[in-house]
C-alpha cells in the first residue's frame, strides 16, 4: 500500500499540469502508473475502458480507480480530491481577477503553444496503449472497425465498448 | 433565453444539479457541455449563454478536469467559495460511487476467461477512441506547421526519449510565447 501522502502528491501534480481535460489527464496518469509500477498497462487500459462507460468525468473515474487500487477507499478519495484541487483553486483565482489575464496576448500565445504539446501527449498515450492492446490481427480489426464506426456513424463510446466486449468474447 | 438572473440557489441545490449532470454524462467532457448548459442556463437561468461558453473555454485552458473546473466556476459565481466546493463535490460524487461499485462487484470476476476475452476486444476499441481524441484535439489546436511540429516533437520526446510530460507542457508554453506572441491568431 502506497502512502496516502505520496498518492496525494502524485495526483496533485497530475491535476496541476494536465491541460486539455480527460485525455490529457489520462496520458499523464499512464506515465505515472508506469514509472511508479502501480499496475500493469493491461489493467490500466481496462480501467480506461470502464471509466469511459461509467457516469462522470473520465479523469475523476480514473483517479478513483487508481487511488482505490493503490490505497483502498481512502486512496480513492485522496486521489480524486488531489487531482481536482489545482484546477478548482486556479479557477477561483481566475474568477477573482475577472479574466483579465486570459484576454492578454501573452497568455493566449502560451496556450497556443502548449495545446499542440497536449496533442502529442495524448498521441503518446494512444501509442503506449496500442502496444499492449493491438496484439494480433483480430484486435487490429476491432480497432479499425471502431475507428470507422466513430468517424462515419458517430457511434456513442458506451455502445462501442459494449460492442467491442461482445466481439472480444466471440473472437478470442 | 434566460437573461441575467439574480436567483441565489441553495448550496444543496448546486450539489444536486451538478451531481445530476455528472450522473447522466457517460463519455467525458464533450458529452457533458450540452447537458450542463441545459440544466444551468436553459432550465434554471443561473448564468447566461455567453457566460457558459466562456466558463467552459476557461475550464479547458486551466489545468485539471474540464467538467470540475466549469462546475467550480459556476458555483463560485452563484455562491462564492462554498458554492464552488458544493458544485465540484456534486460533480465528483456519482463518479466515485459508480467506480467503487464496479471495483467491489466487477473486480472479483476480472480474471474469469470470458471477462478477459471481453477486455481483449474493449482494449482495441479504447485505442480507436484515443486516436479519435488525438484527431479531434489536433485538428483544432495543431493546424499550422509550427504547431504540428510541437505536437510531433512532444510525441517523439515521450515515446523515444521518455521525458516527463510536465517538461513538455512547459516547453510548449514557452515555445508558444516565443513564436505566437506577435500575433499568430490561429
Amino acid at each position: 500500500m502506497i502512502g496516502l501522502l505520496q498518492l496525494f502528491h502524485a495526483f496533485f501534480v497530475i491535476g496541476l499540469f494536465s491541460f486539455g481535460g480527460g485525455y490529457a489527464v489520462l496520458s499523464f496518469l499512464q506515465q505515472e502508473v508506469e514509472r511508479r509500477g502501480w499496475m500493469t498497462t493491461e489493467r490500466f487500459v481496462d480501467f480506461v475502458a470502464i471509466s469511459q462507460s461509467t457516469p462522470g468525468p473520465i479523469a475523476i473515474n480514473m483517479a478513483t480507480f487508481v487511488g482505490y487500487e493503490t490505497g483502498g477507499i481512502p486512496g480513492a478519495l485522496v486521489a480524486t480530491l488531489a487531482v481536482s484541487l489545482p484546477g478548482m483553486i486556479l479557477m477561483m483565482v481566475f474568477a477573482l481577477f475577472l479574466f483579465k489575464f486570459y484576454e492578454r496576448n501573452g497568455t493566449q500565445a502560451v496556450f497556443r503553444g502548449l495545446r499542440p504539446a497536449v496533442v502529442g501527449l495524448i498521441a503518446a498515450a494512444a501509442w503506449h496503449i496500442g502496444k499492449v492492446a493491438i496484439i494480433d490481427w483480430r484486435s487490429a480489426v476491432i480497432c479499425g472497425v471502431s475507428v470507422v464506426l466513430i468517424v462515419r456513424f458517430r457511434l456513442h463510446p458506451v455502445l462501442l465498448i459494449a460492442g467491442a466486449a461482445i466481439a472480444g468474447m466471440l473472437f478470442f | 433565453m434566460a437573461e441575467q438572473t439574480v436567483n441565489k440557489p441553495k448550496l444543496s441545490e448546486l450539489f444536486c444539479i451538478f451531481a445530476h449532470v455528472s450522473a447522466i454524462t457517460i463519455g467525458g467532457g464533450y458529452v457533458m457541455f450540452p447537458l450542463m448548459k441545459r440544466e444551468v442556463v436553459d432550465t434554471r437561468g443561473w448564468i447566461t449563454d455567453e457566460e457558459m461558453v466562456d466558463y467552459y473555454a476557461l475550464g479547458q485552458s486551466i489545468p485539471g478536469i474540464i467538467a470540475m473546473n466549469t462546475a467550480t466556476l459556476v458555483g463560485y459565481r452563484k455562491r462564492g467559495i462554498p458554492g464552488a466546493i458544493c458544485s465540484a463535490a456534486g460533480m465528483a460524487a456519482p463518479s466515485i460511487l459508480a467506480i467503487l461499485a464496479i471495483v467491489l462487484f466487477l473486480m472479483p470476476w476480472i480474471d474469469h476467461p470470458l471477462v478477459q476475452q471481453a477486455f481483449f476486444g474493449i482494449r482495441a476499441a479504447v485505442v480507436a477512441i484515443m486516436l479519435m481524441a488525438v484527431w479531434q484535439v489536433g485538428s483544432k489546436s495543431a493546424r499550422s506547421l509550427p504547431k504540428a511540429l510541437i505536437a510531433v516533437g512532444a510525441f517523439a520526446a515521450i515515446t523515444a526519449l521518455h521525458l516527463h510530460p510536465v517538461i513538455l507542457i512547459i516547453a510548449g508554453g514557452l515555445l508558444g510565447w516565443v513564436l505566437f506572441r506577435k500575433g499568430d491568431q490561429r
